[in-house]
């Protein structure tokens, strides 16, 4: 503050004494340190409409230095990225920053940038990692739908690590994109088998497989077409897709998928003994299926909590 | 500190100003000495001072500082070094700033070089200058202050407007603020003699040289402009009729009508009162510009910082010198004399034709740009004036100079000139008249065109007549003066012969294409051979490689870009030019077939002759720069004679 006062100060003694200099020497003797004290009124009035010269300057070097020296976590999201570009600014080279970076962008759903960031890293060292998260981001490009490049990319990350669970649920989505429901079934009920039960992706994958699965197979067109008619009531055609579902269900011809569909709408219509009916028939029906298990256990916790919390 | 010290310099140069504008006064009034001396030396150190703030400016995009609201608004670290330094004038802030130091840079110029004969007039128009800087830097330093510090610093800017990363937009706002801001000397020496009640010759010949350098700039600016929305915006256009071109346009035409009238003035005394008015409303013109486009209030693709409370203060600014200059005008103009007459047809009469012609393109300009902002406050929304008209009611007025141009060199001052000499010479130009017409014809112009390019065949003929008639004058200044004049003229008419030619149904095709799949348009074959990255520091970006054959093989590589921090995209045209016209390629957006096969859409289109327009520009600006040297080495003879 008292360098930059002394500074425009001396600026200003400068310039107003250049332009008063012809008046130095006039009468009356005032006249010159008049001119002089009223140009530096003016200059100082006008800059002090508005002027912060307590707030420091804040040149990119030094913001990023004060970056570097910051704990990451404590930083954040935008500053957390722009500490992993400064660290890119000075090394091009660091495949880990640029994964990094890659999954930063692609949670802030900037997803060309995120991929430019995957690629750059993969083009320095390929990682199984990256190239999952590289498949899932033009997934999210392409507003979900697993396309043939995401497909190539969990294809090379299976390849260099079978482990990675991310890739079989992909593949399993892509085919219940298709209307493959029965593959993509298969699938992801190997997938969950395979995962330890100490992996979070276990339940994370089984929780999405059970969403997907368990959605309603309606067609568009026609359900558009009922709802457009006076006699049109919502709450029949729920009825009759239970009944629907119950039937097949007895049957014996009822494929897991069914048997979810019949556990999520009874519980949706709030009739949990129901839906407990409905998953201990799906338990006699695929008890030999390790991954069929996994998710209805997690259903039946699930059941089970709501009529805790019913009660 | 750096924005601090920026910002202080600022308020010196309007605190300077004042002092400018006051001792101007004083000095003109009492004919004081030192007066004098602190008018000059206060436009000096305003200059120095705004000269150092728009530096500082600079380092601060140098250095990316994003305490500053203005560069965090308008640069990225990554950006390269040349558009960091042309962001410093890329948004309202900067180029506000931008056009006070080049108003300030008038006023010191005015102090060191204008009218050494004529004191007291100068020192009035020093002093009128220095009440133009007091409105712009006060709009700066209050309103629109480029140094304004944010207190939540953002990590990061949020980048220049991609389409402004080229480098003919970095150039394009400098030149033409020069020409917008060189007419405020015309602007402060008229209203300078109507104040002190100076003939209009004495006027005329103080605001010449001021006016030809201003508008040569307005020229280049205006063609760097158009330059630019060819290549850049993707499809080929270079004229849009939009808002902001013709607030460019109408202070351009009125500078082409004032440099032709301050002639005739500067000769005979006549147009005395027309010329004063000329140069007053030249910079009202200008001002209305950066109304236009900083207030909000027209849509445009040039429109920036829309933002109606600084064009209030632009509002104001423009009332108060179209209000104050009219207004003086309208009192002293009478004190202007009225000439020595001329006969009707005396080069004078020819000039008055043009100025008459170039005024009413001017004001169709003017009503077509205003219309729909007049019928917007009368409540009338969605009303838009479109090319169809513009070009319907200017087309005329400039096919109508078109013909007059050529015969007016051989015109004589004052007295009747049309001899039989004349009419015999016009007669042969009508050759070359029917054959541009014939060409336009067989191009397949229109009815319009093919007039245009008649009348632009019988322009040029007169030009080149001028050129060969006049060989003979003597002393380097008057063929200085006549080279511009050749020059100028010329360029208007292959302006003319370029437009004529962009009138005509250009070749288009667009199509969706695969890599090794091909596209033609007549005479041309190109095939797609590939798409490659070709990211940039600040951008991604595809690259096609694009195989053209037409007797010869070559490549075009158009790029399609995605700049993050604008989240915008953009497309970089490959251009081949020929003699004949442009192939101009642009790059679109990638889709993916049913096949999974992945097809880029593929403009392809072809401009004939589209080089003429830029030969034209280069013509009238090396005609106007040609007049200039004439125009000071005349007044530097004239000077040693006296």
């Amino acid at each position: 503050m008292i360098l930059l006062a002394i500074i425009l100060a001396v600026t200003a003694f400068v310039f107003a004494g250049f332009a008063v200099w012809p008046a130095a020497r006039l009468r009356p003797r005032w006249l010159a340190p008049s001119i002089l004290a009223g140009l530096a009124g003016v200059a100082g009035a006008t800059y002090f409409a508005g002027a912060q010269p307590q707030a420091p300057g804040v040149p990119y070097q030094q913001a990023a230095a004060e970056r570097m020296a910051t704990n990451p976590e404590a930083l954040g999201q935008a500053a957390q990225m722009e500490r992993l570009r400064d660290i890119l600014r000075t090394d091009e080279t660091d495949a880990a920053a640029w994964a990094q970076l890659g999954r930063m962008l692609a949670r802030s759903e900037r997803e060309l940038e995120a991929i430019n960031a995957f690629q750059r890293s993969l083009r320095l060292e390929l990682n199984a990692r990256t190239l999952s998260d590289l498949g899932q981001t033009f997934i999210n490009l392409n507003d979900g739908q697993v396309t043939d490049e995401a497909r190539a990319a969990f294809e090379e990350a299976q390849r260099m690590d079978a482990a990675l669970p991310e890739p079989g649920f992909f593949f399993g989505l892509q085919a219940f994109q298709s209307g493959d429901i029965d593959a993509a079934e298969t699938i992801w009920l190997d997938l969950i088998a395979r995962l330890d039960d100490r992996d979070p992706y276990k339940i994370l994958i089984s929780e999405q497989v059970f969403q997907l699965l368990s959605q309603p197979q309606v067609n568009a067109e026609a359900v558009e077409a009922a709802a457009a008619s006076e006699d049109f009531d919502p709450r029949q055609r729920i009825a009759d897709m239970v009944q629907r579902l119950e039937a097949r269900v007895a049957a014996g011809d009822a494929g897991f998928a069914d048997h979810l569909r019949l556990i999520r709408v009874r519980g949706m219509l709030g009739d949990n003994e129901g839906g407990m009916d409905a998953l201990q028939a799906a338990r006699d029906r695929f008890a030999e299926r390790e991954g069929a298990m996994t998710i209805l256990d997690l259903l039946a916790a699930a059941l089970q909590t709501d009529e805790g919390q019913g009660e | 500190m750096i924005a601090e010290i920026g910002r202080f310099l600022v308020a010196l140069a309007f605190a300077l100003s004042i002092l400018q504008l006051l001792s101007g006064w004083r000095a003109a009034s009492t004919g004081s000495a030192p007066a004098m001396r602190i008018a000059a030396r206060s436009a000096y150190g305003a200059l120095a001072a705004a000269v150092i703030a728009f530096g500082l400016l600079i380092i601060l995009f140098l250095q990316s500082d994003f305490s500053v609201a203005y560069v965090a608004g308008h640069s990225h670290v990554d950006k390269p070094l040349f558009y960091k330094i042309a962001a410093a004038w890329g948004g309202h802030e900067g180029s506000m700033l931008l056009w006070c130091v080049m108003l300030v840079g008038v006023g010191a110029a005015l102090a060191r070089f204008a009218l050494r004969q004529d004191e007291q007039l100068k020192n009035r128009a020093v002093s009128i200058q220095g009440g133009l800087q007091i409105l712009f830097l006060g709009f700066l330093a209050f309103a629109s202050n480029p140094f304004d510090r944010l207190l939540d610093v953002p990590v990061q800017g949020a980048d220049l407007n991609p389409i402004l990363q080229d480098p003919a937009l970095a150039i394009h706002p400098p030149t033409l603020y020069i020409g917008y801001v060189g007419l405020s000397a015309a602007f402060s020496l008229a209203v300078a003699g109507l104040i002190e009640g100076r003939g209009g010759r004495a006027i005329a010949a103080a605001l010449r040289p001021w006016s030809l350098f201003a508008w040569t700039a307005l020229t280049a600016g205006i063609a760097l402009g158009a330059w630019w929305a060819y290549y850049e915006l993707g499809w080929g256009g270079w004229w849009f009729w939009d808002p902001v071109e013709n607030a460019s346009f109408m202070p351009w035409l009125v500078a082409a009508a004032l440099i032709h009238s301050a002639i005739a003035t500067e000769k005979s005394g006549n147009f005395a009162g027309w010329t004063a008015f000329l140069a007053i409303m030249a910079f009202t013109m200008s001002t209305m510009g950066a109304f236009l486009v900083r207030s909000g209030v027209l849509t445009s693709v040039h429109a920036f910082a829309l933002d109606p409370e600084r064009g209030l203060w632009i509002l104001g600014i423009m009332t108060i010198l179209a209000g104050g200059g009219l207004t003086l005008f309208a009192f002293r103009s009478g004190r202007l004399g009225h000439g020595d007459g001329f006969a009707l047809t005396s080069r004078e009469a020819f000039i008055g034709v043009n100025n008459l012609l170039l005024a009413a393109v001017a004001g169709t300009v003017l009503f077509g740009t205003l219309y729909p902002l007049v019928m917007t406050a009368f409540g009338v929304s969605g009303v838009s004036v479109g090319a169809a008209y513009f070009n319907a009611t200017a087309t005329p007025f400039l096919a109508a100079l078109l013909i007059l141009l050529p015969i007016a060199p051989f015109l004589p001052w004052k007295k009747d000139g049309f001899s039989r000499r004349l009419a015999v010479r016009s007669t042969l130009w009508i050759l070359p008249g029917v054959l541009a017409g014939l060409w336009a014809f067989l191009i397949e112009a229109s009815p319009v065109a093919i007039a245009a390019a008649a009348f632009a065949g019988w322009t040029l003929a007169g030009v080149v007549t001028d050129l060969w008639y006049h060989r003979v004058l003597q002393g380097a200044a008057a063929r200085f003066s006549l080279t511009g004049r050749v020059l100028a003229h010329a360029g208007v008419v292959a302006v003319a012969l370029g437009a004529v030619a962009d009138s005509t149904g250009r070749p288009e095709t667009v199509r969706a294409l695969a890599e090794g799949e091909q596209i033609e348009i007549p005479g041309f074959t190109l095939t797609l051979d590939g798409v490659r990255r070709a990211d940039g520091p600040n951008y991604l970006a595809d690259e096609a490689r694009i195989v053209v054959e037409n007797g010869r093989v070559s490549e075009l590589l158009p790029q399609r870009r995605y700049y993050a921090a604008a989240d915008t995209t953009t497309r970089e045209v490959a251009i081949r030019s020929g003699l004949g016209g442009d192939l101009y390629v642009s790059l679109g957006e990638p889709r993916a077939r049913d096949s999974g096969e992945i097809a880029y859409e593929v403009r392809v289109t072809f401009n004939p002759m589209v080089w003429l327009l830029g030969l034209g520009a280069i013509m009238i600006v090396l005609g106007g720069t040609s007049a200039s040297i004439g125009r000071a080495m005349s007044r530097r003879q004239k000077g040693m004679v006296s």
